[in-house]
C-alpha cells in the first residue's frame, strides 16, 4: 500500500485514494476533423511509461478534490504531489531502479535492454 | 418541527457500553449542514451565526456555543449544530451569504453520528480504519474523512465547545449507519462490548 500526501489533507492511506489515471491529457478541440483512429487513439490509448509518470488521485474518503502526482512507476515511490491545474515540478530520479535494469519502455525489450556485466543475449535473470 | 413519527436509522438501538472502556450511542437528529464556498467569503456570516469563524487550518474544527464548524474540504465546511437548529441555521446563511457564491445544504439525516467514548475508544475505532486515530495524532478538535471499515465516513474529536459529550464522533451515511453500529460492537468484544446483530442478518469476522 502507498502512502499518499494529499495536498489539502496531508499523509493519508492509499485505500482512502482513487486513482484517476495519467494527467495532462487536453482533450482535442478538432475532434470533428478527427480521424477515427486519431479518435480513438486519444481516447482509448494512455502512456504507461517505465519511470516518471504524472497521474491523476482523487481523495474520495476524505477532502474530495482532485490532486496530480509523479510517480516512478518502476518502484511505485512518489516524487511530488501539486494541485490540479499546475505544471510538474521538476523532480530527479534514478532511472531505470529495477534491479535487471530494463529499459524504460518496458521488459522483455530484449532490443533495446540495458545488459548487466557478465550477462549473454537471451538469458533472463 | 419535530414530528412524533421521525426515526433515525438507528432507533432500534440502544447505547452499547463496556464500562469505562468504551461505549457506543448515536447522537439523533445531530443537525448537519453542507456550506461549500471560499473560507475568505464565508467567514464574516459564519462568526455572526455560530460564534466562529471557522477553522483556520486543514483538517480541524471550530466549536463555540454548541456550534461547530468542520474543515472538510478547502472550500468545502461542515456544520454540527444540536437537533433541530439546522432549518433555521440553513436559512438564515443563505440569506447572510446573498450575493457570495456560495452553497448551503441540509444534510441532517443523510449523515448518522455515532459517538464513542472511553479510555479504549481509539482502540476500537483504529481495528477499523487505516488512519492513525490515537489520541498523540488525532488530537481534540480534528477532522478526518477516511474509510471505516467498508464505509466512507468522517472522524471527529469534538471540542468543549461543541456541547458533545463524546470522545470520537464518526459521521457515516444512513444507510451504512446500522452496519457500522454492528461493526464497532464487534470490534468493542475485546473490552467486554456484547455483539450487535445487524437488521440484515449478516455475519462477519473481524481480522484478528
Amino acid at each position: 500500500m502507498f502512502v499518499i500526501t494529499c495536498p489539502y489533507c496531508g499523509e493519508r492511506d492509499q485505500a482512502e485514494f482513487v486513482s484517476g489515471g495519467q494527467a495532462h491529457r487536453t482533450r482535442p478541440l478538432n475532434a470533428h476533423e478527427m480521424s477515427d483512429a486519431d479518435w480513438g487513439d486519444w481516447v482509448f490509448m494512455r502512456d504507461n511509461p517505465k519511470g516518471i509518470f504524472a497521474e491523476r488521485w482523487f481523495h474520495s474518503a476524505g477532502c474530495r478534490r482532485w490532486f496530480n502526482a509523479l510517480r516512478n512507476t518502476a518502484t511505485d515511490q512518489f516524487l511530488a504531489f501539486y494541485p490540479m491545474g499546475e505544471a510538474p515540478p521538476a523532480v530527479e530520479a534514478v532511472l531505470p531502479a529495477t534491479p535487471a535494469g530494463e529499459a524504460p519502455i518496458g521488459s522483455g525489450n530484449d532490443a533495446v535492454k540495458v545488459m548487466r556485466p557478465g550477462e549473454s543475449e537471451g538469458t533472463t535473470t | 418541527m419535530s414530528d412524533a413519527r421521525r426515526r433515525s436509522p438507528l432507533h432500534g438501538r440502544s447505547e452499547i457500553s463496556s464500562g469505562e472502556a468504551a461505549t457506543v450511542r448515536e447522537h439523533a437528529f445531530l443537525g448537519k449542514l453542507v456550506l461549500r464556498g471560499a473560507p475568505g467569503d464565508i467567514a464574516p456570516a459564519l462568526r455572526e451565526l455560530t460564534g466562529t469563524a471557522g477553522p483556520e487550518d486543514a483538517c480541524r474544527s471550530a466549536s463555540s456555543n454548541g456550534r461547530s464548524v468542520l474543515w472538510i474540504g478547502p472550500d468545502e465546511h461542515w456544520l454540527v449544530v444540536p437537533a433541530e437548529t439546522e432549518i433555521e441555521l440553513a436559512r438564515d446563511l443563505d440569506s447572510r451569504l446573498a450575493g457570495v457564491r456560495h452553497h448551503v445544504v441540509d444534510v441532517t439525516d443523510y449523515h448518522v453520528a455515532i459517538g464513542l467514548s472511553g479510555t479504549k475508544a481509539w482502540e476500537v475505532l483504529a481495528k477499523l480504519t487505516p488512519f492513525d486515530v490515537h489520541p498523540k495524532a488525532f488530537a481534540v478538535g480534528a477532522v478526518a474523512g477516511t474509510v471505516i471499515g467498508r464505509g466512507q465516513g468522517v472522524l471527529w474529536r469534538p471540542a468543549e465547545g461543541s456541547a458533545l459529550d463524546s470522545d470520537y464522533i464518526v459521521f457515516i451515511r444512513s444507510s451504512m449507519a446500522d452496519y457500522l453500529w454492528c461493526l464497532l460492537a464487534e470490534a468493542g468484544r475485546q473490552f467486554g462490548m456484547t455483539p450487535e446483530t445487524p437488521i440484515g442478518g449478516e455475519t462477519w469476522r473481524l481480522a484478528r
